[in-house]
């Protein structure tokens, strides 16, 4: 047995000691409490929308790091913008995790919110954000995907209108799949120890 | 008296500072306070845009907010939020919104707010704009909304 194999012997039954006084250490730690929602298992799923320059975007172009999605319109100042600055926080607080993820804000105004007003509206909260629109087709169909609630209030005017609509963070995996959902009432640190936990 | 007046705005300078803003200021008009009207910085096409603020009722009578008038935008109501089912819902508020006597209501995101609708101008944050607001018996007092961040969530409970 050459030296090297014994250090490397060595070295493993170290890493396994640790791993194992970690692992009582963590079962002894008080129980922590994941938020969210675990999504039904029909949800989610690959699309292709408009970026804020007019191109083709697809949830292709998110591989190789996670996403959190949230579907709103810029048209919203208060809700919406409470949520993106959420996503904006957890999305920082997870870089520093070493967990990679994309911020994303998807319209469900694609009449009313072209590619500049999202990519703008996007670029409020945080730099990386994407914003996504598309046609009036493209939008219906990722919202039916994701389980996405939105309707225009009629209240008789083509240009002024509002929009109830369903408010829930989406976190994709570098996969693509979606893996969990935050509601409003669900805090930032709460939501990145439920991801850091996950992930580990 | 004036002294008085000057170390309680002393104390709201300290107490701004602590909660991180630009700077805290309060109106008084009749028997309601108005206190530190602020707004969200908006993209630079943004149609529409929000206020926010506590307003106490110190008289022994209710009043009403009916009304919220701003420059920066064509149109302004009186707005507020239910969440049902995880669908949030925005709506004007019928009749105005009540300010019942000895209570504070504050309009605060994801519930009561001024709607500001058609904004001409982007609000930038660090600006201040004014904001006309008019109640059924204090009457009617000009106020400038301190422009926050474009995500803005100010706690104004801690002051009462
Ligand atoms: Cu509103």
């Amino acid at each position: 047995m050459n030296r090297n194999v014994v250090l490397t012997g060595v070295a493993s039954v170290t890493v396994a000691a640790i791993a194992v006084a970690a692992g009582i250490y963590f079962t002894r730690a008080p129980a922590f409490e994941p938020v969210g929602l675990l999504p039904p298992a029909d949800l989610g799923g690959a699309f292709t929308l408009v970026g804020s320059d007019g191109a083709e975007f697809s949830s292709g172009d998110l591989s190789g790091s996670g996403a959190m999605l949230y579907f709103g319109f810029t048209y919203c100042p208060d809700v919406c913008p409470t949520e993106l600055a959420r996503v904006a926080g957890a999305v920082d607080q997870l870089a520093e995790e070493g967990i990679a993820v994309t911020p994303v804000f998807i319209t469900v105004d694609p009449e009313r919110d072209g590619p500049e007003l999202v990519g703008d509206y996007a670029d409020l909260f945080h730099p990386d954000m994407i914003g996504l629109t598309g046609s009036v087709a493209q939008i219906e169909q990722v919202a039916e995907q994701y389980g996405v609630y939105y309707r225009r209030v009629e209240d008789g005017s083509a240009t002024d209108y509002l929009l109830d609509h369903s408010s829930y963070i989406y976190l994709l995996d570098p996969t693509g799949r979606l893996v969990w959902m935050f509601r409003p009432t669900d805090g930032v640190d709460a939501m990145v120890q439920t991801i850091v936990e996950a992930a580990a | 008296m004036f002294k008085g007046m000057k170390y309680v705005r002393a104390v709201m300078i300290v107490w701004a500072a602590l909660m991180g803003m630009a700077h805290a200021h309060d109106y008084e008009v009749g028997e309601l306070t108005i206190t530190h009207p602020w707004s969200r910085a908006t993209a630079p096409n943004a149609a529409n845009g929000v206020a926010y603020m506590a307003i106490t009722n110190n008289g022994s009578s209710d009043d009403v907010l009916i009304a919220a008038e701003a420059p920066v935008s064509s149109r302004t109501e009186l707005h507020t939020h239910e969440m049902t089912d995880g669908v949030m819902r925005m709506r004007e508020v019928e009749g105005g919104i009540t300010i019942p006597a000895g209570e504070t209501i504050y309009l605060e995101p994801s519930g009561l707010h001024v709607m500001l609708m058609g904004l001409d101008d982007q609000l930038v944050e660090g600006e201040l704009f004014p904001l006309t607001l008019t109640f059924q018996n204090a009457g009617t007092i000009d106020v400038e909304a301190a422009i926050e961040g474009p995500g803005a969530v100010l706690d104004l409970h801690s002051d009462h």
